[in-house]
């Protein structure tokens, strides 16, 4: 029979009781326990014993806490007094943390909202974007569209296997009027299948009764507000003007709270579609791609299962048609992509609702983040390393005084919490005052209350523990290992092991600092570039006056006189499309010679008479346009590459019969390519037309820089005297051109700040490293100086160590840095090359900065008087 | 000095009587027959190295024996300064107690 005590009863036994004082303690009970054992049994033993370890633990615990916490209170002592002891040295260090800390923290916030984009939709995991690929079609260099015919939807919704509910709905601006409250909104015609899909939450009125009557709105709360105020907008009326639609007065059946910042749906008022002029064609006709649709399939069904039969779906009623019956290979293919996607991952995708991020940039941004809190938590494990040699006297008095070497650890972790304890105070502070100008860099509104949220503490305090912790883990490893003989011996001059750490780390953030400011320069040269390039078209002072009012045009030759006798007007015509962004593209082409099955796709816009002059677009064959050509002509330039595709010369070209749409026209003239897309596509075959203004939706003026106020005044008076219902806009086209990059222009200023902000916090670490080096070199300073060195070679001798650290980081980046920037210029069809004049500016800036935090050092250690120096002792 | 306590007094008399085999459990029993009550394990180590501590007692590490799983036995032994202090204790209960007994166990 086994007559111990339980096993596991007598291992905690030993842990409560370990002191030495305790040891025969053990023994004692093991006697009782026997002897228990033989008079009462097993059970009534065992439970003894147990008995005994409750009865021990809680003294043993509180005698536990009770001295740990007066252990800690008193490496917080210390920790505070070497803070104070030090204040430079704590200043770099608690505010490279801060630094480090909130920049993490401004891009964790926006990355966090990037991703969490429609998630608010209730079961927004089994909600699917259709998007469709016609493969026969290349639109902006992508064959994928975000369109959909209105039928696919409403036959999905109708009991299909698999889904439960599917929705469309078209984007529409219109202008609504309450009595003399008049502005251009965003909105979405659907039907109520919407509502069955995404979650938006009712203010006033209910799904089943909004959409009874055609003649209604649902608008959400703001839009109320501006127009109604603080009274009811239920049962009132809007008037809308819209292209969808004939101007109606519609009812506010519904009111809705405000869309969420992190919707990829923005809009201000849902129409029902089925009110509309169109419905009856769009809702019964497969070829028109007009909607944006989503499905909620059922739960357990994998969506790629669903795409086959969408695809027969789609493909049975497109046969139908001719076209698609002599050519099966360009039916469409289809894809469903999860809701909460769609944000991120759409770039290559034609037709988008909402305002699109990138998911490339959330990689970038994080990266950034960690790089700078890197380079932070360096910083910390640099100088704590460095100043090992002054505290080292410090740890060997504790540990002759009996510390452990896990006391040692314990304080020098308490030091770095302590440290970054501080750190996430100043960053919360920082992130509190910096967030309403971040939110403007990024172009995005966050959430208010966000600041108040137990995550962002918790992810705040989280990751400064960690911080603190990772960062003070290396010089509390390093500290408690000295021996206290060597440390009294004076031995400890920081080891070279230390030492080549300490080089290492310097290097490694360096090399950082060093890529991010290469990725700075490339994004700026490359956006200046843009900026500053000859697009083929003249954009300095171009003003673009948006048409609102159809009528306007009718008036337009009366117009443009007028408008043109002002001296400030150099210049006035009118077209569809603004030079920097002609987007209609059709085959609807044919000229003698074409091939039969040939297909030709061009971009095309009409525009006015002095369209080609005001835009100074250099003409290489036959003429511009004639202002006095008969209507009935059509009359076409075409760019270069059209000419050259097509396999003419230019001059051949000029007088060419080409028919539009089964309209024969002439070919007048041959101009010289200008870049009508983005710099993300390359320069296709482009057509402008000559066309009566009716259709036109902008008056373009060339102004003159002097007296712009009242020029752009004296236009809206002209403007608005013939159309006084709208409200007048206009546009600068640079602005205009340069908004078409502002993805870029926002990566760049973000790239900026924080690379100013890493190269800051990389010299702060520098100069520290610097304060200490120079420090233990005092004497050999003196010595030299006694000897006869001048002050440059010392400066020198000081810089050097530096400067070499410095020169291989720079090695080490430029590789890095040229690949990541090329790897960003990727989706540019026309870009600068990176040239050496990057890396020229890179090791200009790293070296000058270097050069100068250190040198402000070594210069003060130079021209120090030896003697000072040599007497000290 | 201090006077000792009553328990205090009465594990220094145990640890005497009990002169070689003078460790926790025959003290423990001791107690529990002197007293005719049941005295913890717990409740008296801690007065046995108060006892140390003051140097009214002073402990050896004696053999093992098997029963107790093979570790030491600590057998205390009374000091000069322990037999002192009982003696006060004794003469202060000597003195309290002049006349008491007559009277209490004349009245029964």
């Amino acid at each position: 029979m086994n007559n111990r005590p339980p096993k596991i009863a007598e291992k905690l036994l030993s842990k409560l009781l370990y002191d030495d004082v305790w040891k025969t303690t053990l023994g004692d009970f093991e006697e009782q326990y026997s002897y228990l054992l033989d008079k009462e049994g097993k059970s009534k033993a065992n439970r003894w014993y147990w008995g005994q370890i409750l009865r021990y633990a809680p003294s043993k615990i509180t005698h536990k806490l009770y001295w740990s916490a007066g252990m800690f209170k008193n490496y917080l002592k210390i920790a505070y007094r070497s803070i104070l002891k030090n204040k430079s040295y704590s200043f770099i260090n608690i505010s490279g943390l801060a630094v480090g800390l909130a920049s993490f923290l401004l891009i964790g916030i926006y990355i966090n909202h990037e991703l969490s984009y429609d998630t608010f939709h209730e079961d927004s995991d089994r909600i699917y974007r259709i998007i469709r690929e016609a493969p026969e079609e290349n639109y902006m260099g992508s064959s994928w569209f975000g369109v959909n015919p209105m039928p696919l939807t409403i036959a999905l919704g109708d009991n299909f296997d698999g889904v439960e509910a599917a929705a469309s709905f078209s984007e529409s601006e219109a202008l609504l009027k309450v009595e003399t409250n008049s502005f251009y909104e965003q909105g979405i015609n659907t039907d109520l299948d919407f509502f069955e899909m995404f979650t938006l939450e009712w203010i006033s009125g209910d799904v089943s009764s909004a959409f009874k009557n055609p003649e209604s709105v649902i608008i959400t709360q703001s839009l109320a507000a501006k127009y109604f105020g603080s009274a009811n907008p239920m049962g009132k009326d809007i008037f809308f003007d819209s292209d969808d639609d004939e101007p109606v007065f519609r009812t506010v059946t519904g009111v809705i709270a405000d869309i969420p910042s992190n919707s990829q749906l923005v809009f201000d008022f849902i129409v029902p579609s089925y009110s509309l002029d169109n419905y009856e064609r769009a809702s019964t006709y497969w070829m028109n791609n007009n909607e944006y649709s989503y499905i909620k399939i059922s739960p357990g069904i994998k969506p790629e299962s669903l795409v086959p039969q969408i695809s027969e779906l789609v493909h049975a009623q497109l046969v139908l048609d001719s076209y698609y019956a002599n050519n099966p290979q360009n039916l469409p293919n289809f894809k469903l992509v999860p809701i909460a996607d769609v944000h991120l991952k759409s770039t290559n995708i034609n037709f988008n609702p909402g305002k699109l991020g990138d998911i490339k940039y959330i990689y970038m941004l994080s990266a950034i983040a960690f790089v700078i809190l890197i380079i932070a938590c360096v910083n910390y494990m640099n100088l704590a390393t460095a100043r090992s040699m002054s505290r080292a006297k410090e740890v060997g008095v504790r540990k002759v005084n009996g510390a452990f070497r896990s006391n040692i650890m314990m304080q020098f972790s308490a030091e770095a919490v302590l440290f970054s304890m501080i750190g996430i105070v100043l960053a919360f502070a920082i992130v509190f005052i910096m967030l309403p100008s971040f939110s403007v860099l990024v172009d995005r509104t966050f959430n208010p209350n966000l600041l108040l949220k137990p995550l962002f503490w918790a992810v705040l305090i989280g990751t400064g523990l960690i911080v603190g912790l990772i960062a003070g883990s290396y010089p509390a490893f390093f500290m408690s290992a000295l021996k206290p003989i060597g440390i009294f011996k004076s031995q400890v001059k920081g080891g070279t092991g230390s030492r080549k750490l300490r080089n290492a780390l310097v290097v490694g953030q360096f090399a950082i600092t060093n890529i991010l400011i290469i990725g700075s320069i490339v994004i700026f040269q490359q956006l200046n570039f843009i900026k500053s390039s000859d697009s083929g078209y003249d954009r300095d002072q171009v003003l673009a006056v948006t048409i609102n009012d159809p009528k306007l045009m009718q008036s337009y030759d009366a117009l443009s006189q007028r408008l043109a006798s002002n001296s400030n007007i150099l210049a006035v015509s009118s077209g569809r499309y603004l030079p920097n962004d002609i987007r209609s593209q059709t085959s609807g082409v044919n000229w003698d010679g074409k091939a039969e099955d040939e297909i030709f796709r061009v971009y095309n816009g009409g525009v006015s008479a002095g369209y080609i002059e005001l835009f100074g677009i250099n003409m290489i064959a036959g003429n511009t346009f004639n202002k006095n050509a008969p209507d009935t002509a059509l009359n076409m330039i075409v760019n270069e590459t059209f000419v050259h595709r097509i396999g003419w010369t230019p001059e051949e070209a000029v007088g060419k019969d080409f028919t539009l749409w089964r309209n024969e026209g002439k070919i007048v003239g041959v101009a010289e390519d200008f870049n009508f897309l983005s710099y993300h596509s390359t320069i296709t075959p482009l057509l402008l037309r000559q066309q009566t203004p009716r259709n036109h939706q902008y008056l373009i003026l060339k102004v003159s820089p002097a007296n712009l106020q009242q020029t752009i005044a004296f236009v809206e008076e002209e403007v608005t005297a013939l159309g006084p219902d709208y409200p007048f806009q206009y546009a600068f086209l640079d602005d205009v051109f340069n908004n078409m990059y502002r993805n870029e222009l926002t990566l760049g200023k973000i790239l900026n700040y924080f690379t100013i902000l890493g190269l800051i916090i990389a010299c702060m670490g520098l100069f520290g490293l610097a304060a200490f080096m120079m420090e233990q070199r005092t004497k050999e300073i003196g010595i030299r100086k006694v000897l006869g060195a001048d002050i440059f070679q010392i400066v020198t001798l000081l810089n050097k160590d530096f400067l070499k650290l410095i020169a291989i980081s720079f090695t080490i980046s430029l590789p890095l840095g040229w690949f990541l920037a090329n790897n960003w210029l990727e989706s540019f069809a026309y870009k600068i090359t990176v040239g050496p004049l990057v890396f020229i500016v890179t090791a200009a800036i790293a070296f000058g900065i270097a050069i100068l935090t250190v040198s402000y050092k070594s210069i003060r250690t130079a021209t120090a008087n030896p003697v000072d120096s040599l007497k000290s002792e | 000095m201090k006077l000792l306590t009553r328990s205090e007094e009465y594990i220094l008399l145990a640890v005497w009587k009990l002169g070689e085999d003078a460790y926790s459990i025959p003290i423990q029993q001791k107690l529990n027959e002197i007293t005719d009550k049941n005295w913890s394990l717990g409740g008296i180590y801690m007065p046995l190295e108060r006892l140390e501590k003051r140097g009214q007692l002073m402990s050896t590490l004696s053999e093992s024996t098997p029963e107790r799983g093979g570790r030491h036995k600590r057998i205390y032994k009374l000091t000069p300064a322990g037999k002192k202090a009982l003696r006060e204790i004794y003469e202060v209960q000597k003195t309290i107690w002049a006349g008491i007994p007559q009277l209490m166990f004349g009245m029964s």
